[in-house]
């Protein structure tokens, strides 16, 4: 049988010792152009590689690397080099480049990867929005009402939670110290839960505005609330009162 | 020396997520997350690259290490605990890969590190136009934008950007990163809005100490 050199439709070259192509194949310079030297067509980071392992003393080798985007390819295009040594000078190498499947593959997991990423940076945003509404109904809890000139009214609306707390935190403060308001009624009627660490926060926004002269008063408390403020132990300078009625008469009756 | 790195690497190979999230949640009981991302994982990832290098992996074994480790860094992300509200800074950062880029791993790496730091971070993954991500920074508004590239086949693409991210208006800080970053010189694209940022302890430090004097605004 004879022996067919070199007529298969694939990019073949021969090269010597130093990467130079001595000959290539037609396919070669239809798909991949005309070099002068091998490593011309590789990707740099390939390089390194073929360097290592295409010399006389590895007389047959098969391994991977990546050509420089050619053609329509923007990107690195994974292929097979399988070397052979004839002698110690010349070497013949054909370049198969990757199958067309794996690199669908490739590109569906890519699509699947970045869906997902879709999906996730959606429900960033969701969530990021339900924050800022959980946080515009913190604000919007705990509204200072000036009931005189001296006397003012905080109804404080659901859950006690550290989070609200520290939200209402400042503009308490800063509300207390305009007028001649010296008198702050807590209004509990709408509270739900007083939780643990919220009630905590509560406390120390008490005693600081005590420290700035208000007297407060806590009003309405509930029975199954009066566990917890007990345990929490407010300051004792706070005033209790049944009812925001009998708050407001006594306070706002001149 | 701690062969950690390695081991990862090999469970990353061998597509063993559990066990890899496993290894990955023990170490951070011994190390710090920054430790865990610069010393382990990053290496791991080089490591692997190595590998193939030696002829020992294919590159369909460096995708499926790469998925891996996705889902482990996914995985301590959701499991880490958020940064309260309260304690948030009001930074705003938005990370994105280039376009045709398919390197992404370092980068989620430092979408982590922003949130850990109290930063509100947009991560739009690798491989986003231009437009996209222009659509997306008009809305934001962020104070940093980090873009990222592996190849050296992205610097022109790097240039445009910049140069397009340059004329917003409320001037943010332009972060390039990347393997581009720590292989290459970049120092051209320098300047007072933008910074090139070479690996994650470089950002760590920029966090710390900010720009370093390399960046004198008078010379």
């Amino acid at each position: 049988m004879k022996r067919v050199e070199r007529s298969f439709p694939l990019p073949h070259f021969t090269i010597n010792k130093n990467f130079m192509i001595q000959t290539h194949s037609e396919e070669s310079e239809k798909k991949l152009g005309v070099r002068e030297h091998l490593l011309d067509f590789f990707d740099e980071e390939s390089v390194v590689k073929i360097r290592k392992w295409v010399t006389p003393e590895v007389q047959k080798v098969t391994l991977e690397a990546h050509l420089k985007p050619y053609g329509e390819k923007n990107a690195p295009v994974p292929c097979d080099l399988h070397v052979k040594w004839d002698n110690d000078l010349h070497a013949e190498v054909l370049i198969l480049t990757k199958d067309e499947q794996m690199e669908k593959v490739t590109k569906t997991m890519d699509q699947l990867r970045s869906r997902l990423n879709d999906t996730n940076f959606q429900l960033l945003e969701e969530k990021e929005k339900l924050e800022e509404a959980i946080q515009h109904a913190n604000h919007l809890s705990a509204p200072f009402i000036s009931l005189t000139s001296n006397t003012a009214l905080v109804p404080l609306f659901g859950d006690i939670t550290e989070e609200k707390m520290y939200t209402v935190e400042s503009q308490l403060l800063h509300s207390s110290q305009q007028g001649d308001i010296d008198q702050i009624l807590f209004d509990f009627t709408a509270v739900g839960t007083l939780e643990r660490e919220g009630a905590q926060v509560l406390k120390n926004i008490m005693t600081s505005l005590n420290y700035m002269g208000s007297h407060i008063s806590i009003v309405g408390v509930r029975p199954e609330q009066v566990k917890n403020i007990q345990a929490m132990q407010f300051p004792p300078q706070i005033q209790y009162i049944n009812t925001l009625q009998q708050a407001i008469k006594k306070y706002c009756s001149e | 020396m701690d062969r950690h790195h390695e081991h990862l690497a090999h469970l990353f190979l061998n597509g063993d997520e559990e066990e890899a999230v496993e290894y990955t949640k023990q170490l951070l009981n011994k190390y710090p997350r920054a430790y865990l991302y610069e010393d382990i994982l990053t290496p791991a990832m080089y490591y692997i690259g190595e590998l193939w290098e030696k002829n020992e992996i294919s590159v369909a074994d460096e995708h499926l290490a790469t998925a891996i480790c996705d889902f482990v860094l996914s995985k301590l992300d959701a499991d880490s605990s958020v940064v309260k509200r309260r304690n948030q800074k009001k930074y705003k950062v938005i990370l994105f890969g280039v376009e045709e880029e398919q390197h992404y791993i370092g980068l989620k790496m430092v979408a982590d590190t922003f949130k850990d730091q109290g930063w509100r971070v947009r991560y739009l993954g690798p491989d986003l136009s231009i437009e996209h991500s222009l659509v997306q920074i008009e809305k934001y508004r962020p104070d940093v934008i980090g873009i990222s590239a592996a190849l050296s086949y992205r610097l022109s693409t790097i240039k445009k950007l910049i140069e397009r991210f340059r004329h917003l208006e409320w001037q943010p800080l332009i972060m390039v990163g990347g393997r581009m970053a720590s292989q290459f010189d970049l120092g051209a694209f320098e300047s007072k809005q933008v910074m090139v940022v070479r690996d994650l302890g470089h950002l760590h430090q920029w966090f710390k100490e900010g720009r370093d004097e390399a960046i004198n605004e008078t010379s």
